[in-house]
């Protein structure tokens, strides 16, 4: 009988309204002092102060905004905020923005559980099992992210290059709004790698049909659908706020079907290439994916996912050992329509990856993935760049 | 345009399989929890499950066991849970424990609801959300059965004392922290306890399903819950393999989550009405009202039916059938079901066989129109449509 935790607790308000229930959400928790953490771009468009307003309908003023933070989530702009919470006497945070943002705010937040200052203490120490103060937070994501929204997975980079990871229920959010008027447009090119990414991971959760990943494959399953119905319209109509809100909640979906499961090769190998080339993350993710899951049909659970991305009609017709084959083409044939649509950066040598480096990346990757115990070969890690190069 | 909008929380975490104990022992620990009030029930203790539960899951950890409080009655009053609720005061316990099936942890959420709001009256928070958390109490559950998906869900229901009718209460307050799902338990569960469980879940995921409540993260929990149930009911059933009750259980919390979700359907709240008034088995009801309810509610649920039939036939059988027929398929399904388990384990499956008269349904049916879960049904029922299903029932 195998084993699991799932200690993410999840809450998704999402729709047309969405924020005004951020006045609500936080008196539950028992909050009426928020910080804002959001990124500049949120700041001057006007989500900020549709947050404002959607709080000071609940009589809840905004107590600090910090929106000066950085493209990733940085040592010092935590401990700022760290600084500025304490000294405003804040009772929560709300995170509004892009990814950058709300993995900022996910990182100070662990910091202030931890009362931890500096982001050096995690030098030589692990997270704590006992939080010294709680800290709701409150996710608002303004653009087709990443789905870091239900991520329990933290990245902070301090000084000399050191990357601090953190896996730690502390970085969980107390609800994520998912808003239409809250999403701003963005470059197709962009949409396209966070709709494949998102893709790429939901598929991911149905690797094995065992029952003990259930909850993760019920996330995964309604991302799929979401995704398949909406990925196109949103990459061929991003003026539509529609299409985008619908796009959105499919990556934030996925992202918690993702946050519910180990991280995998895919993860850890897009990491190593991401920080070695400072290239998009998903991007990488989703070239991968693409040679990595004709590797997968092996697997004798393969094909299920198919089941999430086409009608019951037309899934019913295909018998269990073809499905798997059916999958892989609807899969294929996503990528080509949308690198049809859009200059889509399909390979890693587009990203500037370098062949002589892929000894070095599969190294990088096999330090941390043996750690996890996940069986995989250098030989297999460097085909795997070698297909995708 | 953008149809919908909607809620859906997940807030309960899960903790599945032999790691389970010592994750909660350890979690209520940082929660700040010492000493436990074990909520559990009379049967448990005779068969050794409560010191053997006590021995994994308090000895072995910082945890010390405060005190036992024995729950036997099948839905609590209100005066039940005020009585629950001042032995947790005399006995000094910090956290609570609830081990046990529906009944134990329906009245264990009730006392939760009233020590997170500091409150000793359960009956002002009837209704939806009006309870406000003032301060948080470790509480886990160890559900010992499956099929009601109260370890995970936000309702609880407790009969007044002063008018003998239900009262639904649904919060996020009620909700424990987290459960913990092991199959250890229901090795000794007999085989029909097992079939009305999945029964119970199954009538779970089709109200959650067709619910005016339902979204797209509903379906999807119904959806795994339904195919995971069909993949292991039969195993679970002949062989009592325990990978097979381990799935179900899980299925069953998955149900479980749909429906906090979603809340309950026209199966669940004429069964909860009779049972309170009548003092039947409230799934004896279920048996007895469920192929009214689905016929009743078939013209508005037709689709979603169709696509339920293949989370639980299978792709094989799904496509071997037209559209037309698959609707009368998935009642067919249901009907079998019932017919088969009131034979099988000598159910009685008519209303009438519980002593319920013609005079009855329509006193009942006024009581039953009235409830404020038949908002979220997706047909407009009248107190006429209630009086039809429960005529057929009879």
């Amino acid at each position: 009988m195998e084993s699991f935790v799932f200690d993410n607790s999840i809450k998704i308000l999402s729709g047309i309204t969405a924020i005004a229930n951020l006045p609500f959400e936080l008196s539950q928790a028992g909050c009426d002092r928020p910080m804002v953490i959001c990124d500049e771009s949120s700041f001057r468009v006007g989500f900020h102060d549709q947050i404002k307003q959607s709080l000071s309908i609940g009589d809840i003023q905004i107590t600090t905004t910090f929106y000066k933070i950085a493209e990733i989530a940085k040592d010092d702009v935590c401990e700022k905020i760290i600084k500025v919470y304490k000294m405003k006497k804040c009772d929560c945070i709300i995170a509004l923005g892009n990814k950058s943002a709300i993995t900022t705010a996910k990182a100070a937040k662990i910091m202030l559980c931890e009362d931890v200052s500096s982001v050096d203490h995690y030098k030589n120490s692990l997270i704590s099992d006992y939080a010294v103060r709680e800290v709701p937070l409150f996710v608002v994501p303004t653009n087709i992210g990443t789905g870091v929204e239900a991520s329990n997975f933290v990245r902070v980079y301090g000084k000399n290059n050191i990357i601090y990871e953190f896996n730690t229920p502390y970085a969980v959010s107390n609800a994520i709004f998912v808003d239409p008027i809250m999403t701003d447009i963005l470059p197709p090119k962009t949409i396209a790698s966070y709709i494949l990414y998102a893709m790429a991971v939901a598929v991911e959760c149905f690797d094995s049909l065992d029952n003990s990943s259930l909850i993760c494959k019920a996330y995964a399953d309604a991302a799929l659908k979401t995704m398949s119905y909406y990925a196109e319209k949103c990459l061929l109509r991003n003026s539509e706020m529609e299409y985008r809100y619908k796009v959105m909640e499919g990556v934030v979906l996925a992202g918690a079907a993702a946050s519910l499961r180990e991280r995998g090769l895919l993860e850890v190998l897009s990491d190593a290439i991401s920080d070695r080339y400072c290239a998009n993350y998903q991007n990488i993710f989703a070239i991968l994916f693409r040679k990595y899951i004709v590797m997968q049909q092996k697997n004798k659970d393969f094909g299920y996912a198919l089941n999430s991305m086409i009608s019951e009609d037309d899934y019913s017709l295909y018998a269990k050992e073809n499905r798997g084959q059916k999958l892989l083409s609807v899969i294929e044939d996503i990528y080509q329509r949308i690198e049809s649509y859009v200059d889509f950066n399909s390979k890693l040598s587009s990203l500037n990856v370098k062949k002589e480096d892929f000894e070095a990346i599969a190294d990088d990757c096999l330090k941390v993935l043996n750690n996890d115990n996940e069986q995989v070969s250098k030989e297999e890690i460097i085909d795997l760049l070698d297909s995708c190069y | 345009m953008i149809k919908e909008y909607y809620e859906f929380s997940n807030q309960v975490k899960v903790a599945t399989g032999e790691i389970g104990f010592e994750w909660g022992s350890s979690r209520l620990h940082r929660m700040g929890g010492n000493d436990v009030f074990l909520l559990t029930d009379s049967n448990l203790k005779e068969l050794g499950i409560v010191d053997q539960f006590v021995k994994e899951f308090i000895d072995k950890s910082d945890l010390r066991l405060g005190k036992t409080e024995i729950i036997d009655i099948q839905i609590p009053t209100t005066d039940d849970i005020d009585k629950i609720y001042i032995s947790f005061r005399q006995s000094g316990c910090d956290c609570i424990v609830a081990l046990g099936g529906s009944r134990v942890i329906n009245a264990a959420k009730c006392l939760n609801l009233l020590l997170q709001t500091n409150s000793r009256d359960i009956k002002q928070f009837t209704g939806i959300d009006c309870a406000i958390k003032q301060k948080t109490i470790p509480f886990g559950v160890v559900p010992t059965t499956f099929g009601t998906g109260k370890e995970v869900s936000k309702t609880a229901l407790v009969i007044s004392s002063e008018t003998k009718t239900p009262l639904e209460i649904v919060s996020e307050v009620l909700q424990p922290d987290f459960c913990i799902i092991n199959s250890v338990f229901l090795k000794t569960l007999p085989q029909k306890e097992i079939y009305l469980s999945v029964i119970n879940s199954l009538v779970y995921n089709v109200e959650s399903y067709i619910s005016k409540r339902t979204n797209i993260l509903v379906q999807s929990f119904v959806k795994m819950s339904m195919f995971v149930i069909k993949t292991n009911f039969q195993k679970a059933l002949t062989e009592k393999n325990e990978e097979a009750l381990y799935a179900l259980h899980r299925a069953s919390a998955l149900a479980g989550i749909a429906n906090s979700n979603t809340y309950i359907g026209l199966v669940h709240t004429i069964a909860n009405v009779i049972s309170g008034k009548y003092g039947i088995r409230s799934i004896y009801v279920m048996l007895a009202v469920l192929n009214s309810c689905l016929e009743y509610l078939k013209d508005t649920a037709k689709d979603s039916y169709s696509q339920m039939l293949l989370y639980s036939l299978g792709a094989k059988e799904y496509a071997s059938l037209d559209k037309e027929t698959r609707m009368e398929a998935f009642l067919n399904m249901f009907n079998n079901m019932v017919n088969f388990i009131g034979k099988e384990f000598d159910i009685k499956l008519k209303l009438s066989d519980y002593g319920l008269t013609k005079e009855d349904i329509v006193e009942v049916a006024q009581v039953i129109e009235r409830e404020g879960s038949l908002v979220t049904i997706p047909k407009k029922i009248t107190k006429e449509d209630i009086i039809n299903i429960l005529e057929k029932s009879l």
